[in-house]
């Protein structure tokens, strides 16, 4: 069969080619056009100027260019910041805490057997530390509802380093947030409360308290991130999260036995109480900063398991 | 420079890529074309390492994916355009991409100048358009300056003038000596964007190999001819070796020698001509013949036959009256006539949207 004898044009862009510039004016017809060669850009097209000056073949922005923690650290501070999501879920935690030791102050009465101002103070944070853990899921599945994930993975492609640096962040972040709201509840809390209501708290009593609470918010907030990379689904990971807060604290009474004991004495919620009430007034055979070992024993699970997971899932 | 070696992925009983092998260079669009679900995606995920073959493997600049330290200075890459937190605002979406490889500040400021979505930088990428979220997508792509870049469907959902734009745009990408990789499943776009083609369906590779040589390969070529002695000049067409057969409206078809004989032949012989129009079939067409039976979705068109890539169906033999054919009369437009401003209109004869 006899092909038509195709113009010179040259095989690589490279070449000068002045192939159709002369034609420019013919009316556009490219489906019968087989042997339109249409680059390099021709000069009297609109919009054909390089994007990029032009450059020598080295590419990249230059820089050192080894892995680098730091780099990506700042990466996830940046993200976490930059979203509105945080800013509210931040505020919501430190309303409900500052707010409900400004509750419990006005309203507490008189006891026989008082709490300190401490533990009364910091009541709300075992609400808010619903906040805490949605904020944990949040983090990284409104990576994967929105796609994000794609561009993250794609940029830093050292899976484990990255949730390591969300889980930094984070960490960071919910420790703050939540020190300085425990202990702005506590000063409102014990300038609210007479003596009649409660009785005044020992230092460890207070550093207990406020360091006890700031980290378990942060350690709830890191279980739920690992739980969040598992399941990469908000709605599902915030509901697992705190259907595992909640309802062994709930339910733990219910089952017999020494497994029904085990759930009401290492569950999350009870070793929250612990901190923030001491060893001598709530159940549970673990100490209060062993209990907080345990709950980083529980966090460290949950994101080793998302970490195990995001390494070798497909994204 | 990517480089795949036997790379496929199974999800279940179904074979996604099955035993690619490739080479993406540098200085050329290289086109990934295939119908809907044919694959390119997959493949394009596995060479960012976002997805694990299931066997074979896949090299940039020589080493996989995911051991490269900063890899948006080596490679950028569009896969889609709403890969973004819609929350975040253009600029610190880039920001933060920017940092995780040690890249400065304001080189953000340079690709949204170079994108064109400088004065949306502060807003929330919620509430971008289709064409502002690619073009942010390939403000991303840019973001290190790298030597290898890639694109899923750049055009997808365009207006002219965006499909200009991020055409011109890649072919001055590799003009610079960068390696492009674009995918698409427009047979009409790659041919006005890409050099080198590699066509794939159900995972298969099916050609990997210049546009000219696909071209030359797989398109045939015919003549139009009109004459008021027609049976004279078929008895000495047929005696060349060609062949003649019937058109429209009284001319015919010569297959075998070019016009340029055909025309000499009837002067030497004192043949009257009215009409001599060489023709070839179109890329579109090519492109359906070979990934007609590699289609996996494939949606029927009421009232219209099967299409011209349906096996068995001649090849190269003509267009479907009005579409894409120069009316009759015109001359086959020179060679090298510059893309047209505006895509093609396609036919949706073939592949449905997942």
């Amino acid at each position: 069969m006899a092909t038509p004898t195709p113009p010179p044009a040259p095989p690589g862009s490279a070449a000068p080619n002045g192939h159709g510039a002369p034609y420019g004016h013919q009316a556009p017809s490219y489906g019968q056009q087989p042997y339109a060669q249409p680059y390099p850009p021709q000069p009297g097209m609109p919009g054909a100027q390089p994007a990029h000056p032009a450059q020598p073949a080295q590419f990249g922005v230059p820089g050192p260019a080894h892995p680098h923690f730091g780099r990506i650290l700042l990466s996830e501070w940046t993200k976490i910041r930059t979203v509105r999501s945080t800013t509210w879920t931040l505020l919501v935690m430190a309303t409900i805490i500052i707010g409900m030791a400004a509750i419990v102050g006005g309203s507490a009465n008189p006891n026989t057997d008082p709490d300190t101002t401490v533990t009364l103070s910091l009541i709300g944070v075992m609400i808010a530390q619903i906040a805490a853990a949605s904020l944990g899921v949040l983090t990284i599945s409104a990576e994967y509802t929105t796609g994000m994930i794609r561009s993250t993975l794609t940029a830093y492609p050292r899976r484990v380093s990255v949730l390591a640096a969300k889980a930094v962040v984070f960490a960071a972040i919910m420790f703050v947030v939540g020190l300085v709201s425990c202990t702005l509840a506590y000063l409102l809390g014990d300038a609210m409360m007479s003596s009649e209501v409660a009785r005044e708290p020992t230092n460890s009593d207070i550093v207990r308290g406020l360091v006890g609470s700031a980290v378990y918010l942060a350690l709830i907030g890191l279980f739920s991130l690992g739980i969040g990379t598992m399941l990469r689904h908000s709605a599902g990971a915030i509901t697992t999260v705190l259907g595992l807060m909640l309802l062994p604290s709930m339910f733990g009474g219910f089952v017999p036995g020494k497994l029904g004991e085990a759930i009401s004495h290492y569950n999350p919620m009870n070793l929250l109480l612990k901190m923030i009430a001491g060893a001598g007034d709530v159940g549970g055979k673990i100490e209060p900063w062993p209990g907080m070992l345990l709950m980083a024993v529980y966090a460290g699970a949950s994101l080793i398991g998302g970490a195990i997971l995001l390494r070798s899932r497909d994204v | 420079m990517i480089e795949a070696q036997g790379l496929t992925k199974r999800y279940g009983t179904k074979l996604a890529v099955d035993q690619l092998s490739f080479q993406v260079r540098p200085g050329t669009v290289t086109g990934f074309l295939g119908p809907n679900g044919s694959g390119k995606s997959t493949t394009m995920r596995m060479i960012l390492g976002l997805d694990s073959p299931t066997a074979g493997n896949v090299l940039v600049n020589g080493r996989p994916y995911r051991h490269v330290a900063a890899p948006l200075r080596e490679v950028g890459a569009l896969l889609d355009a709403k890969a973004m937190h819609g929350g975040r605002t253009a600029y610190n979406h880039l920001l933060c991409l920017a940092q995780s490889n040690g890249i400065p500040s304001r080189r953000v400021d340079e690709v949204l100048d170079i994108v064109g979505v400088r004065a949306v930088a502060k807003k929330r990428t919620r509430g971008f358009s289709l064409g502002m979220g690619q073009r942010l997508g390939i403000a991303t792509a840019l973001l290190g300056d790298p030597g290898i870049l890639m694109f899923d469907e750049p055009v997808n959902g365009l207006d002219p003038e965006g499909i200009l734009w991020i055409r011109n745009l890649m072919k001055a990408l590799a003009a610079e000596g960068r390696t492009v990789f674009v995918s698409s499943h427009l047979m009409s776009e790659m041919q006005v964007t890409a050099d080198h083609l590699i066509v794939i369906g159900q995972g298969r590779m099916i050609a990997d190999m210049s546009m000219r040589d696909f071209i030359e390969r797989n398109s045939q070529a015919y003549t139009i001819v009109r004459s008021p002695q027609l049976d004279k000049l078929t008895a000495l067409v047929e005696a060349k070796g060609g062949t003649v057969a019937p058109d429209e409206g009284g001319a015919v078809r010569v297959t075998g020698p070019e016009p340029a004989a055909i025309g000499d032949m009837a002067a030497a012989h004192g043949i009257a001509l009215h009409e001599l129009a060489p023709k070839f079939a179109s890329l579109e067409e090519v492109y359906m013949a070979l990934t007609g039976n590699a289609v996996e979705y494939r949606a029927g068109v009421p009232g219209q036959p099967p299409h011209p890539g349906a096996p068995g169906a001649p090849q190269g033999w003509g267009a479907p009256a009005g579409w894409g054919a120069p009316p009759p009369g015109t001359a086959m437009p020179p060679a090298g006539a510059p893309p047209a401003a505006y895509p093609a209109p396609q036919i949706p004869a073939h592949g449905s949207e997942r």
